[in-house]
């Protein structure tokens, strides 16, 4: 039996019959037993009580001392006969005569006999006797002795225990006491009734209990214990289905078998659903895990940097992609000669495959722009690359753009993306002479205009996810609504808040969340801001103090060695050059982070570092020469990406500490600057 | 979106009608590859061509690229113009106003 089961229903069906019967058995037995007995005692009492009054008449005329006499004598024989005739009557089976002596009680065999005839006839010639000293009761034989006349009743005892007897007493005068004894046939009839029993009652209930017992038996073997077996399969199976159990081998043909049969099958098809459902769930995880993985990437290449200040400028950039991965991409980066690449995108294709494209075509314009192509020269230069690489016919539309720092000045050209919005002043659509997007001709025919950002002024780039975002009306968001949004408040306050470009993001992804409200996003959306602080410093003016500055850090460069322990030497540094304030140690905490991901990653040996409180804050500089690794642009190959849960923890947490950062590469060295605000 | 075919000689008119997106491009695709081989040109009528989506482009280069330019776009609405305007498209491709025609 299992160890759950409580009861097995055959064993207690089985212990309720056998119990019953047995206790019937008993009882019935019982009651047979003495109601008999009792009745038969009775009668057998009478019956004696009456011989024994004959048996005394006959000794009253004869007188005892005839059967002193001679054993051979006429009336020897004839009291023997009668005797022997009475005790044949009566149905008894010994009948013996002795007398009592009063005085002493010594007791003397007169006469005996026997129904039997050859017990008699022993008897008859002496050969069979029952001594005497074996006879007595002495209740019955006190009573007599005291003068009692009456016939006295009660239980014989003799040395043969076996016999039970039972006797009559008859005083025949004073000085003699005749005892009649006799034994009756009731041991004889209680056998009879217990062989009556035996036959009539028990053995048919034995017979009855046996065959009982094998049906019980089979049905255990045929019934109880195949279910037993289907149950603890069940059970089994309970607990882990995707283990198909042992074969039942049940072969009754019944009703049992069909069902180990359906059971069988039911569990083979339930272990098969399982173990495919298993599989498509760890097939669905693991492609949760790529998407997951590739969303990642991407999140990286396209950057969730939130605020960017080089010099009067503010960049900020906003994203939403609709599904894991989307299509959409930005960069921001700042060139060697000074000046700031901005590049916004949007590809054909979503999913994987969009943004496998994606990271082809951003990685292609960017390389072309960072090595001092103008706008126009690197799409037009990536479009052909990207015409070789471009088996599934997928495409790019770009927007490039450098920013001159100094002058404002913005020269930029269009593959085939949406309008940019000129902000400052009444918010106007620019609309460039548009060349193609890249792949889909060999000539992109792009070409680069030039425009210049003023103080106060910005430009808005974004992707056709913002203009074309759906409302649950199947309206799109519209150039319309994003103008409106944009004139809402005058544009000389729009660009002056504490970050300009960012606000007027937020303003824009406000709008549209609450136009789109309650709609899953159809496509990705993607903007790019930059804007020129609106203030009394003149742009030259601040970039040259920048310049200043920064040259003045990196004559403090301080070699360090490349190792965490070296932390202590810049918290000494930083605390000697701004004090030990709240702020300083927020900045450590970024150090720490920075100094972490160029110890443990870079694999740099040389590391210098400069610490120098500005006017706009702490400007502190790492500059080691490991592998490449912008941390601004988080991750950029598959190697930086094994890093990325401890390197992206660290470097979000940099970036929520910094007012701005910047990374370069020059001369093999990677020049990592953070500005902290004091 | 539905496509109508219409064929006179070696020249035949698709025009598309409702909305051509990532769902409904290869609508396009498709009738775009049972073009009889002997078509010599193509027209697309987008006069009912409400809206396009880049996968809607990637198709109509496609095509361009099938006809070897052998393809004219007649009546593009100004929706679907500014896409095609936008994504550059528009230099390369020949487009014509045929109004009368269509009555």
């Amino acid at each position: 039996m299992g160890t759950a089961m409580k009861k097995s229903l055959s064993k207690q069906i089985g212990a309720w019959f056998l119990g019953l019967l047995l206790l019937t058995v008993v009882v019935s037995t019982l009651w047979n037993y003495y109601s008999t007995r009792d009745a038969i005692i009775e009668v057998e009492t009478e019956n004696m009580e009456a011989c024994a009054k004959m048996i005394s008449g006959t000794l009253d005329n004869v007188g005892l001392e005839a059967l002193r006499g001679d054993k051979g004598s006429d009336d020897y024989t004839m009291i023997r006969q009668s005797v022997r005739n009475q005790c044949r009557g009566f149905r008894l089976i010994y009948i013996i005569i002795y007398s009592l002596e009063p005085k002493t009680g010594h007791r003397e065999i007169l006469l005996e006999v026997a129904s039997n005839p050859e017990a008699d006839t022993l008897m008859e010639q002496g050969k069979l006797t029952v001594p005497a000293q074996s006879l007595f009761q002495v209740e019955a034989e006190n009573a007599f002795l005291e003068g009692s006349n009456e016939i006295q009743r009660g239980e014989w005892s003799a040395e043969r225990k076996q016999i039970s007897w039972r006797a009559v007493y008859r005083p025949k005068e004073i000085g003699e006491i005749a005892v009649i004894c006799m034994t009756d046939g009731l041991e004889m009839e209680i056998s009879q009734i217990r062989e009556d029993f035996l036959t009539d009652i028990l053995t048919p209930t034995i017979v009855l209990s046996l065959a009982f017992l094998i049906l019980v038996i089979l049905l255990r073997r045929r019934v109880a214990e195949p279910i037993r077996s289907i149950s603890e399969r069940m059970k089994s199976f309970a607990k882990n289905s995707t283990v198909q159990p042992e074969p039942l081998n049940i072969h009754s043909g019944d009703e049992i078998e069909e069902i180990a049969v359906s059971f069988e099958k039911m569990t083979a098809d339930i272990s098969t659903y399982v173990r495919n459902i298993e599989r498509l769930t760890q097939e669905r995880l693991e492609t949760d895990v790529q998407m997951n993985v590739a969303g990642r990437i991407q999140f990286g290449m396209v950057q969730e940097r939130k605020n960017l200040k080089i010099g009067a400028f503010w960049i900020s950039a906003l994203t939403r992609p609709a599904k894991s991965v989307g299509g959409d991409f930005y960069d921001c980066f700042r060139r060697d000669d000074g000046n700031i690449c901005l590049m916004i995108g949007d590809v054909s294709g979503k999913g994987i495959s969009g943004a496998i494209f994606m990271a082809l075509v951003k990685t292609m314009v960017r390389e072309k722009l960072a090595v001092g192509l103008s706008p126009a020269e690197a799409l037009n230069r990536a479009n052909v690359e990207v015409m070789l690489q471009n088996p599934e016919g997928l495409f790019a539309t770009v927007f490039a753009a450098e920013v001159n720092l100094r002058t404002g000045e913005m020269r930029y050209a269009n593959a085939g993306h949406n309008y940019p919005v000129l902000l400052g002043g009444e918010p106007r659509i620019l609309k460039p002479n548009n060349g193609i997007a890249l792949g889909l001709f060999d000539d992109a025919e792009v070409v680069d205009e030039v425009l210049t950002i003023g103080v106060g002024q910005g430009l808005l780039l974004y992707t056709d996810g913002l203009t074309e975002a759906i409302n649950a009306r199947r309206e799109a968001f519209g150039m319309g609504r994003l103008l409106e949004t944009l004139k809402e408040e005058p544009a000389g306050e729009n660009l002056g808040g504490e970050n300009p470009a960012e606000e007027v993001l937020m303003r824009i992804s406000r709008a549209v969340g609450k136009f789109c409200e309650g709609v899953e996003p159809f496509d990705d959306i993607a903007a790019l801001m930059i804007c020129q602080e609106d203030e009394e410093n003149e742009p030259g003016t601040e970039e040259e103090q920048d310049e200043c500055a920064r040259e003045g850090a990196r004559n403090g460069f301080r070699p360090i060695p490349a190792a965490l322990s070296s932390f202590d030497i810049i918290r000494e540094t930083v605390f000697a050059c701004a004090g030990n304030t709240e702020k300083t140690r927020k900045a450590l905490l970024a150090c720490d982070e920075a100094l972490a991901n160029i110890v443990n990653y870079s694999g740099a040996t040389e590391l210098s570092f400069a610490c120098e409180k500005r006017e706009d804050g702490l400007e502190i500089v790492f500059v080691d020469n490991g592998i490449p690794f912008d941390p601004t642009a988080e991750i950029a190959s598959e190697k930086q990406f094994e890093h990325m849960d401890n390197g992206g923890m660290g470097l979000n947490l940099i970036r929520q500490t910094v007012s701005s950062f910047q990374y370069e590469q020059k001369d093999g060295k990677n020049l990592f600057t953070m500005i902290f605000p004091l | 979106m539905t496509i109508e075919k219409k064929t006179a000689g070696s020249t035949t008119e698709l025009s598309l009608n409702g909305w051509m997106d990532t769902q409904s491009a290869p609508d396009f695709e498709k009738a775009l590859a049972e073009l009889a081989p002997e078509t010599e040109h193509l027209i697309l009528n987008l006069q009912d061509l409400e809206y396009t989506s880049s996968a809607g482009v990637r198709q109509i280069v496609a095509a361009h690229k099938k006809m070897n330019g052998e393809m004219t776009m007649r009546n593009v609405r100004p929706e679907v113009m500014d896409v095609l305007t936008m994504t550059g498209l528009a230099k390369k491709l020949h487009f014509e106003e045929e109004s009368g025609k269509q009555e």
